[in-house]
Protein backbone atom coordinates (compact mmCIF):
# COMPACT_ATOMS: atom_id res chain seq x y z
CA UNK A 1 0.00 0.00 0.00
CA UNK A 2 2.63 2.69 0.71
CA UNK A 3 3.98 2.38 -2.68
CA UNK A 4 0.25 3.45 -3.97
CA UNK A 5 0.51 6.16 -1.74
CA UNK A 6 4.28 7.46 -3.15
CA UNK A 7 3.16 7.26 -6.76
CA UNK A 8 0.23 8.38 -5.92
CA UNK A 9 2.36 12.03 -4.61
CA UNK A 10 2.41 13.62 -8.03
CA UNK A 11 -1.32 13.33 -8.80
CA UNK A 12 -3.54 15.92 -7.84
CA UNK A 13 -7.42 15.90 -8.18
CA UNK A 14 -9.29 18.43 -9.97
CA UNK A 15 -12.96 18.64 -11.50
CA UNK A 16 -11.94 20.84 -13.87
CA UNK A 17 -13.73 19.96 -17.95
CA UNK A 18 -12.02 20.82 -21.17
CA UNK A 19 -15.09 19.57 -22.52
CA UNK A 20 -16.24 23.21 -24.16
CA UNK A 21 -12.75 23.68 -25.72
CA UNK A 22 -13.61 22.13 -29.37
CA UNK A 23 -10.11 23.22 -30.77
CA UNK A 24 -9.17 22.03 -34.51
CA UNK A 25 -6.29 19.56 -34.52
CA UNK A 26 -4.78 16.82 -36.86
CA UNK A 27 -3.63 13.42 -35.92
CA UNK A 28 -0.81 11.51 -37.34
CA UNK A 29 -2.78 9.71 -39.53
CA UNK A 30 -3.40 13.31 -41.04
CA UNK A 31 -7.04 13.38 -40.47
CA UNK A 32 -8.61 17.02 -38.98
CA UNK A 33 -9.79 16.16 -35.56
CA UNK A 34 -11.80 18.04 -32.73
CA UNK A 35 -10.44 18.01 -29.65
CA UNK A 36 -11.83 16.76 -26.72
CA UNK A 37 -15.13 16.23 -28.71
CA UNK A 38 -13.63 13.15 -30.92
CA UNK A 39 -12.46 11.50 -28.14
CA UNK A 40 -15.74 11.88 -25.50
CA UNK A 41 -17.19 9.10 -24.33
CA UNK A 42 -13.97 6.99 -22.98
CA UNK A 43 -11.04 8.27 -20.53
CA UNK A 44 -8.34 10.08 -22.16
CA UNK A 45 -4.67 9.64 -21.48
CA UNK A 46 -2.99 12.59 -22.56
CA UNK A 47 0.83 13.29 -22.45
CA UNK A 48 2.86 16.61 -23.61
CA UNK A 49 5.91 16.01 -26.18
CA UNK A 50 7.98 17.70 -28.46
CA UNK A 51 9.52 14.73 -30.91
CA UNK A 52 12.77 16.41 -30.35
CA UNK A 53 13.21 15.74 -27.08
CA UNK A 54 14.61 13.06 -26.84
CA UNK A 55 14.74 12.25 -22.71
CA UNK A 56 11.78 13.43 -21.31
CA UNK A 57 9.35 13.55 -24.04
CA UNK A 58 10.92 9.72 -25.31
CA UNK A 59 10.22 8.52 -21.27
CA UNK A 60 6.76 10.64 -21.34
CA UNK A 61 5.91 8.81 -24.87
CA UNK A 62 7.18 4.79 -23.51
CA UNK A 63 5.22 5.39 -20.67
CA UNK A 64 1.82 6.20 -22.13
CA UNK A 65 2.65 3.23 -24.45
CA UNK A 66 2.94 0.95 -21.21
CA UNK A 67 -0.25 2.63 -19.57
CA UNK A 68 -1.90 0.96 -23.14
CA UNK A 69 -0.46 -2.13 -22.65
CA UNK A 70 -1.17 -2.25 -18.40
CA UNK A 71 -4.56 -1.47 -19.37
CA UNK A 72 -5.44 -4.11 -22.06
CA UNK A 73 -3.86 -6.89 -19.66
CA UNK A 74 -6.46 -6.10 -16.67
CA UNK A 75 -9.18 -5.34 -18.77
CA UNK A 76 -9.64 -8.24 -21.57
CA UNK A 77 -12.33 -6.23 -22.98
CA UNK A 78 -10.29 -3.63 -24.52
CA UNK A 79 -8.76 -6.34 -26.79
CA UNK A 80 -10.68 -5.33 -29.56
CA UNK A 81 -9.14 -1.98 -30.80
CA UNK A 82 -12.90 -1.18 -31.84
CA UNK A 83 -13.90 -1.60 -27.77
CA UNK A 84 -16.72 1.46 -27.44
CA UNK A 85 -15.12 1.51 -23.94
CA UNK A 86 -11.25 1.94 -25.44
CA UNK A 87 -9.92 4.40 -24.03
CA UNK A 88 -7.84 7.47 -26.24
CA UNK A 89 -3.62 7.34 -25.39
CA UNK A 90 -2.77 10.82 -27.09
CA UNK A 91 0.28 12.61 -27.30
CA UNK A 92 0.24 16.04 -27.99
CA UNK A 93 3.48 18.44 -29.34
CA UNK A 94 3.32 21.72 -28.14
CA UNK A 95 6.12 22.20 -30.72
CA UNK A 96 3.87 22.57 -34.11
CA UNK A 97 6.35 24.61 -36.09
CA UNK A 98 8.52 21.24 -36.00
CA UNK A 99 5.73 18.76 -35.60
CA UNK A 100 3.53 18.51 -38.52
CA UNK A 101 1.81 15.53 -39.18
CA UNK A 102 4.56 13.74 -41.26
CA UNK A 103 6.72 13.92 -38.04
CA UNK A 104 4.51 12.83 -35.81
CA UNK A 105 3.88 9.77 -38.06
CA UNK A 106 7.71 9.15 -37.88
CA UNK A 107 7.73 9.32 -34.22
CA UNK A 108 4.75 7.46 -33.61
CA UNK A 109 6.21 4.44 -35.82
CA UNK A 110 9.71 4.65 -34.21
CA UNK A 111 7.84 3.68 -30.97
CA UNK A 112 5.41 0.90 -32.31
CA UNK A 113 2.31 3.41 -31.94
CA UNK A 114 1.25 4.05 -35.24
CA UNK A 115 -2.45 2.37 -34.95
CA UNK A 116 -5.39 2.60 -32.58
CA UNK A 117 -5.46 3.94 -29.85
CA UNK A 118 -2.65 5.93 -29.99
CA UNK A 119 -3.45 9.03 -31.38
CA UNK A 120 -0.11 11.95 -31.82
CA UNK A 121 -1.77 15.37 -32.12
CA UNK A 122 -0.58 18.60 -33.61
CA UNK A 123 -2.28 21.68 -35.28
CA UNK A 124 -1.71 25.18 -36.36
CA UNK A 125 0.33 27.81 -33.59
CA UNK A 126 -2.65 29.15 -32.61
CA UNK A 127 -4.53 26.06 -32.32
CA UNK A 128 -1.81 24.39 -29.91
CA UNK A 129 -1.21 27.27 -27.84
CA UNK A 130 -5.29 27.65 -27.33
CA UNK A 131 -4.76 23.89 -25.32
CA UNK A 132 -1.44 24.29 -23.83
CA UNK A 133 -2.86 27.93 -22.28
CA UNK A 134 -5.96 25.70 -20.49
CA UNK A 135 -4.07 22.82 -20.00
CA UNK A 136 -1.20 24.85 -18.33
CA UNK A 137 1.29 23.49 -19.97
CA UNK A 138 4.50 25.98 -20.44
CA UNK A 139 7.27 26.24 -22.90
CA UNK A 140 10.05 28.37 -23.07
CA UNK A 141 13.13 27.87 -25.66
CA UNK A 142 16.08 27.18 -24.02
CA UNK A 143 19.05 26.67 -26.70
CA UNK A 144 18.41 28.30 -30.06
CA UNK A 145 21.15 28.52 -32.28
CA UNK A 146 21.75 28.05 -36.21
CA UNK A 147 23.54 25.04 -37.74
CA UNK A 148 26.02 24.51 -40.51
CA UNK A 149 23.24 24.14 -43.00
CA UNK A 150 21.02 27.39 -41.77
CA UNK A 151 18.57 24.99 -40.23
CA UNK A 152 17.45 26.63 -36.90
CA UNK A 153 17.87 24.06 -34.14
CA UNK A 154 16.53 24.36 -30.32
CA UNK A 155 15.44 22.95 -27.45
CA UNK A 156 12.51 23.93 -24.90
CA UNK A 157 11.93 23.86 -21.09
CA UNK A 158 8.77 22.57 -20.71
CA UNK A 159 6.09 21.11 -18.33
CA UNK A 160 6.74 17.74 -17.42
CA UNK A 161 3.03 16.39 -17.13
CA UNK A 162 0.35 13.77 -18.32
CA UNK A 163 -3.44 13.80 -17.34
CA UNK A 164 -6.05 11.62 -17.15
CA UNK A 165 -9.16 12.69 -18.38
CA UNK A 166 -13.08 11.04 -17.75
CA UNK A 167 -15.49 10.36 -20.69
CA UNK A 168 -16.89 13.84 -20.33
CA UNK A 169 -13.33 15.57 -20.43
CA UNK A 170 -13.20 16.30 -17.35
CA UNK A 171 -9.39 16.14 -15.05
CA UNK A 172 -9.46 13.55 -13.25
CA UNK A 173 -5.92 13.59 -12.37
CA UNK A 174 -2.81 15.13 -13.06
CA UNK A 175 0.56 13.77 -13.28
CA UNK A 176 4.37 14.50 -13.12
CA UNK A 177 4.33 13.12 -16.61
CA UNK A 178 7.95 11.05 -16.85
CA UNK A 179 8.64 10.22 -13.30
CA UNK A 180 5.25 8.93 -12.35
CA UNK A 181 4.45 4.80 -12.21
CA UNK A 182 2.82 4.06 -15.47
CA UNK A 183 1.47 1.18 -13.25
CA UNK A 184 -0.16 3.89 -10.80
CA UNK A 185 -1.66 5.74 -14.19
CA UNK A 186 -2.98 2.60 -15.34
CA UNK A 187 -4.69 1.52 -12.25
CA UNK A 188 -6.41 5.01 -12.44
CA UNK A 189 -7.30 5.23 -16.02
CA UNK A 190 -9.00 1.13 -15.20
CA UNK A 191 -11.03 3.16 -12.87
CA UNK A 192 -12.69 5.13 -15.05
CA UNK A 193 -13.75 2.51 -17.49
CA UNK B 1 -7.69 3.51 -4.00
CA UNK B 2 -10.53 6.11 -4.93
CA UNK B 3 -9.54 10.12 -5.41
CA UNK B 4 -10.62 10.77 -2.14
CA UNK B 5 -8.16 8.31 -0.14
CA UNK B 6 -5.58 9.59 -2.51
CA UNK B 7 -6.49 13.14 -1.66
CA UNK B 8 -6.07 12.40 1.80
CA UNK B 9 -3.19 10.32 2.40
CA UNK B 10 -0.69 12.57 0.02
CA UNK B 11 0.03 15.36 2.35
CA UNK B 12 0.81 12.22 5.16
CA UNK B 13 3.44 11.15 2.74
CA UNK B 14 4.53 14.53 1.44
CA UNK B 15 7.98 14.18 3.09
CA UNK B 16 8.68 11.02 1.35
CA UNK B 17 6.78 11.63 -1.86
CA UNK B 18 9.07 14.80 -2.29
CA UNK B 19 11.77 11.94 -2.53
CA UNK B 20 10.84 9.77 -5.04
CA UNK B 21 7.77 10.42 -7.48
CA UNK B 22 8.01 13.85 -8.12
CA UNK B 23 11.80 14.82 -8.50
CA UNK B 24 13.87 13.90 -11.30
CA UNK B 25 16.76 12.78 -9.12
CA UNK B 26 20.40 13.45 -8.54
CA UNK B 27 22.12 11.16 -11.56
CA UNK B 28 25.69 11.36 -10.56
CA UNK B 29 26.03 8.73 -7.98
CA UNK B 30 28.33 9.17 -5.27
CA UNK B 31 31.10 6.26 -4.40
CA UNK B 32 30.21 3.83 -1.82
CA UNK B 33 33.28 2.20 -0.07
CA UNK B 34 31.12 -0.52 0.85
CA UNK B 35 30.37 -2.14 -2.68
CA UNK B 36 33.77 -1.53 -4.58
CA UNK B 37 34.79 -5.43 -5.76
CA UNK B 38 31.72 -6.48 -4.80
CA UNK B 39 30.60 -9.10 -7.31
CA UNK B 40 26.73 -8.78 -6.39
CA UNK B 41 24.59 -9.41 -9.15
CA UNK B 42 22.32 -6.84 -10.75
CA UNK B 43 19.26 -6.27 -8.75
CA UNK B 44 21.19 -7.22 -5.26
CA UNK B 45 23.07 -4.39 -5.14
CA UNK B 46 22.22 -1.83 -2.46
CA UNK B 47 22.92 0.83 -5.30
CA UNK B 48 20.05 -0.42 -7.10
CA UNK B 49 17.85 1.86 -5.56
CA UNK B 50 18.76 5.03 -6.62
CA UNK B 51 16.51 5.86 -8.89
CA UNK B 52 12.83 5.23 -7.28
CA UNK B 53 11.33 7.79 -9.17
CA UNK B 54 10.97 5.20 -12.56
CA UNK B 55 10.55 2.42 -10.45
CA UNK B 56 9.69 0.03 -13.36
CA UNK B 57 13.60 0.65 -14.56
CA UNK B 58 15.50 0.84 -11.36
CA UNK B 59 16.60 -2.33 -10.75
CA UNK B 60 18.12 -2.36 -15.20
CA UNK B 61 20.46 0.45 -13.90
CA UNK B 62 21.79 -2.07 -10.67
CA UNK B 63 25.75 -2.13 -11.43
CA UNK B 64 28.81 -2.79 -9.20
CA UNK B 65 32.04 -0.73 -8.40
CA UNK B 66 34.83 -3.67 -9.32
CA UNK B 67 38.18 -2.52 -7.48
CA UNK B 68 40.69 -1.62 -9.90
CA UNK B 69 38.50 -1.72 -13.06
CA UNK B 70 36.85 1.13 -15.10
CA UNK B 71 33.68 -0.04 -16.78
CA UNK B 72 31.07 1.12 -18.75
CA UNK B 73 27.97 -1.11 -18.74
CA UNK B 74 24.08 -1.53 -18.65
CA UNK B 75 23.95 0.68 -21.75
CA UNK B 76 21.09 0.68 -23.75
CA UNK B 77 19.51 3.67 -26.54
CA UNK B 78 16.20 5.01 -27.06
CA UNK B 79 14.21 4.17 -30.36
CA UNK B 80 14.40 7.23 -32.94
CA UNK B 81 13.32 8.08 -36.37
CA UNK B 82 15.76 9.13 -39.13
CA UNK B 83 16.41 12.73 -38.79
CA UNK B 84 15.50 12.57 -34.92
CA UNK B 85 16.93 12.34 -31.93
CA UNK B 86 17.50 9.42 -29.26
CA UNK B 87 19.61 9.00 -25.56
CA UNK B 88 21.79 6.08 -24.95
CA UNK B 89 21.65 5.08 -20.83
CA UNK B 90 24.14 3.74 -19.12
CA UNK B 91 26.60 3.04 -15.82
CA UNK B 92 30.04 4.50 -15.34
CA UNK B 93 31.62 2.12 -12.84
CA UNK B 94 34.87 3.91 -11.88
CA UNK B 95 36.71 1.49 -9.71
CA UNK B 96 40.10 3.04 -9.95
CA UNK B 97 41.51 5.14 -7.21
CA UNK B 98 41.96 8.13 -9.41
CA UNK B 99 39.43 11.12 -10.39
CA UNK B 100 38.09 11.15 -13.99
CA UNK B 101 36.24 13.43 -16.66
CA UNK B 102 34.42 12.40 -19.25
CA UNK B 103 34.87 15.29 -22.05
CA UNK B 104 32.65 13.94 -24.65
CA UNK B 105 31.11 11.21 -26.99
CA UNK B 106 31.13 10.26 -31.00
CA UNK B 107 29.10 8.14 -32.57
CA UNK B 108 28.23 7.74 -36.18
CA UNK B 109 24.54 7.08 -35.72
CA UNK B 110 23.74 10.53 -35.72
CA UNK B 111 25.05 14.00 -36.66
CA UNK B 112 26.16 14.71 -33.53
CA UNK B 113 26.71 13.02 -30.57
CA UNK B 114 26.77 14.90 -26.84
CA UNK B 115 26.36 14.65 -23.47
CA UNK B 116 23.63 16.17 -21.98
CA UNK B 117 21.55 16.38 -18.43
CA UNK B 118 17.59 16.51 -18.16
CA UNK B 119 17.28 18.95 -14.72
CA UNK B 120 14.62 20.78 -13.23
CA UNK B 121 14.21 24.27 -14.89
CA UNK B 122 12.01 25.78 -12.09
CA UNK B 123 8.26 26.36 -11.62
CA UNK B 124 7.38 22.47 -13.16
CA UNK B 125 9.27 22.51 -16.02
CA UNK B 126 11.85 20.38 -17.28
CA UNK B 127 15.18 21.29 -19.02
CA UNK B 128 17.93 20.16 -21.10
CA UNK B 129 21.64 21.45 -21.05
CA UNK B 130 25.18 20.32 -22.27
CA UNK B 131 27.65 18.82 -19.88
CA UNK B 132 30.84 19.51 -21.86
CA UNK B 133 33.12 18.37 -18.96
CA UNK B 134 31.66 15.84 -15.99
CA UNK B 135 33.64 14.78 -13.45
CA UNK B 136 34.04 11.21 -12.36
CA UNK B 137 35.46 10.37 -9.23
CA UNK B 138 37.27 7.60 -8.63
CA UNK B 139 35.58 4.83 -6.70
CA UNK B 140 32.34 6.16 -7.58
CA UNK B 141 29.20 4.83 -9.92
CA UNK B 142 27.65 7.84 -12.55
CA UNK B 143 24.47 6.40 -13.73
CA UNK B 144 23.10 7.63 -17.33
CA UNK B 145 19.29 7.25 -16.59
CA UNK B 146 16.27 8.64 -18.32
CA UNK B 147 15.41 12.12 -16.79
CA UNK B 148 19.13 12.92 -16.24
CA UNK B 149 22.65 12.52 -17.69
CA UNK B 150 22.15 10.46 -21.16
CA UNK B 151 24.48 10.69 -23.84
CA UNK B 152 21.88 12.37 -27.03
CA UNK B 153 22.06 11.59 -30.61
CA UNK B 154 20.58 14.96 -32.08
CA UNK B 155 19.70 14.07 -36.23
CA UNK B 156 20.41 10.25 -36.71
CA UNK B 157 21.68 9.50 -39.49
CA UNK B 158 19.56 6.06 -39.18
CA UNK B 159 15.75 4.88 -37.85
CA UNK B 160 16.88 3.04 -34.36
CA UNK B 161 14.28 0.18 -33.76
CA UNK B 162 13.55 -2.50 -30.91
CA UNK B 163 16.51 -4.95 -31.47
CA UNK B 164 19.38 -2.69 -33.08
CA UNK B 165 22.71 -2.10 -31.82
CA UNK B 166 24.52 1.50 -31.50
CA UNK B 167 27.87 2.03 -31.04
CA UNK B 168 29.47 5.02 -29.64
CA UNK B 169 32.10 5.80 -27.97
CA UNK B 170 33.39 8.05 -24.46
CA UNK B 171 36.25 10.00 -24.43
CA UNK B 172 37.71 10.32 -21.01
CA UNK B 173 40.82 11.81 -19.85
CA UNK B 174 42.24 9.42 -17.90
CA UNK B 175 40.80 5.96 -19.46
CA UNK B 176 40.91 7.47 -22.98
CA UNK B 177 38.11 6.21 -25.74
CA UNK B 178 36.12 3.63 -24.48
CA UNK B 179 33.35 2.04 -26.87
CA UNK B 180 30.42 1.13 -25.66
CA UNK B 181 27.82 -1.03 -27.99
CA UNK B 182 24.18 -0.55 -26.79
CA UNK B 183 20.51 -2.31 -27.57
CA UNK B 184 17.68 -0.32 -28.80
CA UNK B 185 15.08 -0.34 -27.40
CA UNK B 186 11.82 1.47 -26.84
CA UNK B 187 12.48 1.39 -22.66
Amino acid sequence: MLAVFIFSSCASESTESFDDMSVTLTDHRGQTVTFPDDYLGSPMIIGYIYTNCPDICSLITANVNQIEGLVRESNPDLTEESASNQPSYILMTFDPERDTPEQMAKYAASFDMSDEPFHFLTGDSMAIQTVMERMRVRTSVSYDTVNARGERVYFLNHSDKVYLLDDDASLVYEYGGSMTSPSMMANDLSNEL
Amino acid sequence: MNPLNKAFFTPLFGVLLLMTACQPGDSEVAGDSEVAGDTTMAGDSEMASSTPEVPDEASENANTIIEGEFVVDDAWARVGMEGGMSAAYFTIANGLDQDDVLLGAMSSVAEATEVHETYDAGEGMMGMRERESLPVAGNSLTEFKQGGLHVMFLRLTEELSEGDEVQFTLSFENAGDVTVTAPVRMR
